[in-house]
C-alpha cells in the first residue's frame, strides 16, 4: 500500500509525470512496431515540425486553464494575425514591421477577450466561443474574394533583415550573461525545481553555442552587415543537425522554457495558481484576480500571433480558414499533459509533453498504416484515458 | 489475461509491417478526403490498382479540406521511406521543401487531380507528370455547355455567378479563369461568390446572392457538394428548367438525376478513378521498370449530358464515376 | 481616538437594505465582540472594513484620517488582517505558498526577481510554530489538511501578518477544545500587543472570556454598544435574537 501511495503522491504533485508516463509508453509501442521507419530522423523531426505550432499556442492554453479560463478563440487569432502580418508584408512594409502588426492584432484580439470577460462576466467558454465566430469573420471578409495571400506572388525572393554584425554579437552576449547570472543565483538555492535547472542549463548550453558561433562569424568583419532569411529565421531547416530539424523547434523550446519559469518562479505565475484554485481567496488576500485573467488572455492572443507567422514562415501564404480547429486539438493536448480543466492546476512542460503526444499519435499511425481517419478518435480516447487517470490519482484530495 | 492480451496486441504491430516489407508502398498527400463524396471514388481507383499491382497505399489528408496538413503528412510519408508518392497541388509554395526532401531521398512524385501551377517554368516542383483534367478547358468547356444551350432556347444569357466553396485553390482558379475567358468576352460579367462545402449555408448563400442579382440566369458549380446547395436553393425557390442555366464541375447521383430531368445542362467529369489508379499504375511501373511520362494524361475535361447519362449512372452505383 | 471608525455607515444589495446607519468603532488594545444573529449585518460590516464592499453611505476612518478601502489589498496594506469564514485558502497549492499568498517573497537570481521558496517554508513554519501551530511539510497542499488545520493555519497567517486590526470571522467552528483555547489566547496576545481585534462567534462563553466591549446588530441597524462588565448572558441573547435593548441597560 505504502509503495502505490508514494506514487500516487508523486503523480499528483507533478502533472507532467503522468503525461511523460503516457508519452514513453505510446512512444515504445510505435518503437517496437516500426523499428526502421519510427526511430528515424524523419519521423521525430516530422513530429517535432509539425507540433511546434500548436506547441506555441498550447503556452497561452495552459496559462489560461490554469488560472480557470477558456479561450477557444485561438485558432481564429492564429488566423486572424498571421493574415494582418502577411499583408503588410506583400503591400511593402518591412518584414520586421509586419511582423509587430501582426503582434499586436494577436494581442489586441487577446485583450479584446479579456476585457469582455471582465466587463460582462460571462463565461470565457461562452465569450471565447462568440469571439472565434467574429475573429474568424475578419479573415474571411478581409480580403475581398476571400482569396489566399501569397508571398509567392509579391516577391521570389525571401524577406531579408540586415543587420550590423556588432548589434547581433551584442545581443547574443547579453542573453548568454543573462542566463548565466539568473543561473548562478538559482542555484544557491537548495530546492530549486529539477525541471527548471534542467530547462536553464538547457538554454545555457543553446546561448552558448550560439555566442560562439557569433564570436567566430562576426568578429573577423565586426561593422559588416549580415543578412538573415526572416522565414528561415523562424521556421527554417537547422542544418547544423542531420535529419530535418526546423528553427520552429526552438522556438517552441525557448518560449514554453520563458513561461515555465514566469509560472513557477514569480509572484505572478502564483497569482495564476491561486486566481485559478480559489479565485475569491486570491482576492481577499490582494490579488487583482481580474487584471491575472486579461494578462493572460493578452498572453494567449500574442503567442497565437507568434504561432501564426511562424506557420506563414513554412508555408509562406495565408488562407482565410488558417486556424480553424485548432483550438481543440490544443486542449486536447493540454489536458492530457496534465492540466485540469477546473483550473489551479497544471504545468506547461505536460503540455509541451501533451501536444509532441498528439504528434506522435498521428505519425505513428500513419506509419503503421493505420487509416488516417481514425487519428482525431485515438486522440479523443486518449485524452478521455489521461482525465481519467489524472482523476484517480488525485481523488483523495 | 490482460498481459496475453496485450502481447497478442504487440505480436500484430509487429507483424503487420514486416510482412509488407517486400512490397512497394505508396502514399496519396492531398488537401481532401473521404468527407467529401469526390475523394472516395479517387481512392477506389487508388485501391483497385493496388490490387492489381499487389502494393500497399495509405491515403493521407485531413477528413474534409485542409492544405496546412499537407507538408506534415508528406513528412510522414518519408518517414515512413514509402516508394512513390501522388500529390496534389493547390498551393505549391506551401509543399515546396517537403517535396523536395523527398525528391532528394529519390523518391518519385505524380501530381494527381490539381496540377503544379508553375509546371514547365523555373518554379516548377521536381514531379513526374501531372494526371488530371485541364481545370481550364474544362471552365471554358461549362460555360461553352451554357451559351449554346441558352441559344437552343432562344434565351440570352444577362450574368452569371461562379461559386468558389474551396478558398485558395489553384485548380478551381484555373476553372474560373476558363469560364471567365469565354464568358467575358461576350460582354457577359462572371461574379465571383465565396461558399462552403456546407449544403445548407451555401444554399442559404446563394438565395441571398440571387435576390440581390435577379437578372442572373447563369451558374456553374464546382462540385457535388456545392451542386446540392444549388438544388436546395433551386428546388425552395421553385426554379424551372431554362430560368437558370446550370452546368456543374464533378458527378453524383443527384446530379444525374438533374440531367436527366433537364435542370442542368451538363457535368463536366474529370474521371476521378483514373486520377487514383494511373498514379498508382505509373509509379510503380518507375520503380519496377524506370518508366515515366514525359507529358501529362488530362483525364477532363469529360462531358456528361443528356446524350450520355444512362450509361455513368450505372458506372456510378458501382464507384467508378 | 478610535483606531477604526465607521460613520453613518449605510449598504444595500438591490433592494436589500443589510445596514443602515451604523456608526462603530474599535480602539487599539481591545478585543471587540461583533455579535448579532444571522443576516443582521455582521458579514457586510467585516466586507467594508476589509476592503471587500465598499458601502453606499457613510465613512470610513482609519486614526482620525478618512479612507476609501476600495479593494482587501488596500485593507491589508494598513495592517487590518483577517480570518475569513471560509478560510481564504488555495486547496492545491502548499502551505507555505498559502501563508504568503499576495505578499510572495522574492529574491534576485540575475535581473529577474524569482519567489524565495526556501526562505518562505522556513519563515512559514517558524511563524506558525511560534504561535504553537505545527507543521509537518511546508510544501504540502493546503487541501490536504483536515478542516481544524487548515483553521489554525489561516489564523496563524492573520495573527503574523496583522499589524493594527485583527478580524477573527467564526474562527473555532472547526477546532477541538484545546486548538480552542489557544486561539483564545492569541486573541489576548494580539489585545497585548495594542492591536484592535474584531471577534464574531456564536459562542457567548467565548465572548464573555475575551472581549471587553460588544456592538450588537439587528436587522441591518446598532442597537447598542456595551461594555462586557455591563451585560450578562441574558442580556446578550436577548439583544441578539432582536427583542430589543432591556431596560437596565438603557439608561447607561
Amino acid at each position: 500500500m505504502k509503495t502505490t501511495d508514494a506514487i500516487r503522491n508523486r503523480l499528483a504533485r507533478s502533472p507532467e509525470a503522468g503525461a511523460a508516463a503516457g508519452f514513453s509508453s505510446i512512444f515504445l509501442i510505435f518503437a517496437l512496431a516500426t523499428p526502421n521507419t519510427f526511430l528515424t530522423n524523419s519521423a521525430i523531426s516530422s513530429i517535432l515540425n509539425s507540433q511546434a505550432v500548436p506547441g506555441i499556442v498550447a503556452i497561452g492554453i495552459t496559462l489560461l486553464m490554469i488560472s480557470g479560463e477558456f479561450d477557444l478563440s485561438v485558432g481564429s487569432i492564429l488566423g486572424a494575425s498571421s493574415l494582418a502580418f502577411l499583408y503588410a508584408a506583400v503591400n511593402g512594409i518591412h518584414i520586421l514591421i509586419a511582423a509587430s502588426f501582426g503582434l499586436l492584432a494577436g494581442c489586441l484580439l487577446g485583450l479584446f477577450n479579456g476585457l469582455l470577460l471582465i466587463w460582462t462576466g460571462i463565461p470565457s467558454f461562452i465569450v471565447t466561443l462568440g469571439t472565434m465566430l467574429v475573429y474568424r469573420a475578419i479573415s474571411l471578409t478581409a480580403i475581398s474574394g476571400g482569396r489566399i495571400i501569397r508571398y509567392a506572388d509579391y516577391s521570389r525572393e525571401p524577406p531579408i533583415l540586415e543587420i550590423p554584425g556588432i548589434t547581433i554579437l551584442v545581443a547574443v552576449l547579453a542573453l548568454f550573461v543573462i542566463l548565466l547570472w539568473t543561473a548562478k543565483d538559482i542555484r544557491k538555492t537548495p530546492d530549486r525545481s529539477l525541471s527548471t535547472q534542467i530547462l536553464l542549463a538547457f538554454a545555457l548550453l543553446f546561448s552558448a553555442y550560439l555566442t560562439l558561433e557569433a564570436i567566430i562569424a562576426i568578429i573577423p568583419q565586426p561593422f559588416a552587415f549580415v543578412t538573415i532569411d526572416f522565414f528561415s529565421m523562424l521556421n527554417g531547416r537547422l542544418d547544423i543537425v542531420p535529419g530535418n530539424y526546423r528553427a520552429s523547434i526552438l522556438w517552441w523550446t525557448g518560449l514554453t522554457t520563458v513561461f515555465v519559469l514566469i509560472l513557477t518562479q514569480t509572484r505572478f505565475g502564483n497569482a495564476i495558481f491561486a486566481t485559478g484554485g480559489n479565485a475569491q481567496a486570491a482576492r481577499l488576500q490582494g490579488i487583482n484576480i481580474n487584471r491575472v485573467r486579461v494578462t493572460n488572455f493578452v498572453i494567449s492572443g500574442f503567442l497565437a500571433a507568434v504561432a501564426g507567422i511562424i506557420q506563414v514562415a513554412r508555408l509562406k501564404s495565408v488562407d482565410p480558414l488558417r486556424g480553424t480547429g485548432m483550438e481543440l486539438e490544443v486542449i486536447a493536448a493540454v489536458v492530457i499533459g496534465g492540466t485540469l480543466l477546473t483550473g489551479g492546476y497544471g504545468s506547461l512542460i505536460g503540455s509541451a509533453i501533451g501536444t509532441a503526444l498528439t504528434g506522435m499519435l498521428r505519425t505513428g499511425m500513419v506509419l503503421i498504416q493505420v487509416p488516417t481517419n481514425a487519428f482525431r478518435g485515438a486522440i479523443g480516447a486518449i485524452m478521455i484515458v489521461a482525465v481519467i487517470i489524472n482523476n484517480l490519482v488525485r481523488k483523495e484530495r | 489475461m490482460q498481459r496475453r492480451f496485450l502481447l497478442g496486441f504487440l505480436l500484430l504491430l509487429f507483424l503487420s509491417p514486416a510482412t509488407a516489407q517486400e512490397r512497394y508502398k505508396f502514399a496519396f498527400v492531398t488537401h481532401g478526403g473521404p468527407g467529401n463524396p469526390f475523394w472516395n471514388v479517387v481512392i477506389k481507383g487508388m485501391e483497385d490498382a493496388a490490387k492489381r499491382y499487389d502494393v500497399d497505399v495509405q491515403w493521407l489528408s485531413n477528413t474534409t479540406f485542409s492544405i496546412e496538413d499537407m507538408p506534415n503528412f508528406l513528412d510522414d510519408a518519408v518517414a515512413n521511406k514509402v516508394n512513390g508518392i501522388g500529390i496534389t497541388c493547390p498551393d505549391p509554395e506551401a509543399i515546396r521543401e517537403s517535396v523536395e526532401q523527398a525528391r532528394e531521398r529519390g523518391i518519385p512524385i505524380i501530381v494527381l487531380n490539381t496540377a503544379d501551377p508553375n509546371a514547365g517554368g523555373p518554379d516548377a516542383l521536381p514531379t513526374e507528370f501531372y494526371v488530371g483534367a485541364s481545370e481550364f478547358l474544362g471552365g471554358q468547356s461549362n460555360a461553352k455547355a451554357i451559351l449554346a444551350e441558352a441559344q437552343k432556347r432562344g434565351t440570352k444569357i444577362q450574368r452569371a455567378v461562379y461559386p468558389i466553396q474551396e478558398l485558395g485553390h489553384s485548380g478551381l482558379e484555373a476553372r474560373f479563369a476558363g469560364f471567365k475567358s469565354i464568358l467575358e468576352p461576350a460582354g457577359i460579367t462572371v461574379d465571383g461568390l465565396t461558399i462552403s462545402n456546407n449544403v445548407e449555408q451555401s444554399a442559404g448563400l446563394l438565395k441571398d446572392y440571387f435576390l440581390g442579382h435577379p437578372q442572373t440566369n447563369a451558374i456553374a458549380t464546382l462540385g457535388p457538394l456545392p451542386a446540392d446547395a444549388y438544388y436546395l436553393f433551386s428546388e425552395e425557390e421553385g426554379k424551372q428548367p431554362g430560368d437558370i442555366f446550370h452546368a456543374t464541375h464533378d458527378t453524383s447521383p443527384v446530379i444525374f438525376e438533374h440531367i436527366k430531368t433537364g435542370y442542368t445542362i451538363q457535368a463536366v467529369d474529370q474521371q476521378p478513378y483514373l486520377q487514383g489508379y494511373l498514379t498508382v499504375s505509373f509509379l510503380y511501373l518507375n520503380n519496377a521498370y524506370g518508366l515515366t511520362l514525359s507529358q501529362d494524361i488530362l483525364t477532363g475535361p469529360f462531358s456528361i449530358n443528356a446524350s450520355n447519362v444512362d450509361r455513368i449512372v450505372e458506372l456510378m452505383a458501382k464507384g467508378y464515376r | 481616538m478610535a483606531l477604526l471608525k465607521l460613520h453613518n455607515v449605510g449598504r444595500r444589495f438591490g433592494h436589500i437594505v443589510a445596514l443602515k446607519s451604523v456608526d462603530f468603532q474599535l480602539y487599539a488594545g481591545e478585543v471587540l465582540a461583533l455579535l448579532g444573529d444571522n443576516g443582521a449585518g455582521k458579514s457586510t460590516l467585516i466586507k467594508i472594513v476589509t476592503g471587500v464592499c465598499p458601502p453606499n453611505e457613510g465613512e470610513i476612518f482609519f486614526e482620525g484620517h478618512p479612507v476609501h478601502l476600495n479593494s482587501p489589498r488596500e485593507a491589508r496594506d494598513l495592517g487590518i488582517e483577517t480570518v475569513y469564514q471560509d478560510l481564504a485558502l488555495v486547496p492545491g497549492m502548499s502551505i507555505s505558498r498559502n501563508f504568503y499568498l499576495g505578499r510572495e517573497i522574492v529574491r534576485k537570481s540575475g535581473p529577474f526577481s524569482l519567489l524565495d521558496r526556501a526562505t518562505m517554508d522556513t519563515q512559514a513554519t517558524t511563524a506558525l510554530s511560534e504561535i504553537g501551530i505545527h507543521i509537518r511539510n511546508p510544501d504540502e497542499p493546503v487541501g490536504s489538511l483536515s478542516g481544524g488545520e487548515r483553521q489554525s493555519i489561516a489564523i496563524g497567517r492573520a495573527v503574523h501578518f496583522g499589524s493594527r486590526v485583527l478580524i477573527l470571522d467564526e474562527p473555532t467552528s472547526a477546532l477541538s477544545i484545546g486548538e480552542t483555547r489557544k486561539v483564545l489566547s492569541y486573541i489576548k496576545a494580539a489585545k497585548e500587543k495594542g492591536l484592535g481585534v474584531i471577534f464574531i462567534t456564536h459562542n457567548i462563553h467565548h465572548v464573555f472570556e475575551v472581549a471587553d466591549r460588544a456592538t450588537i446588530l439587528s436587522h441591518g441597524k446598532k442597537i447598542g454598544d456595551f461594555k462586557i462588565a455591563d451585560l450578562t448572558q441574558e442580556d446578550v441573547a436577548t439583544m441578539v435574537m432582536g427583542e430589543g435593548v432591556p431596560k437596565h441597560l438603557k439608561d447607561l
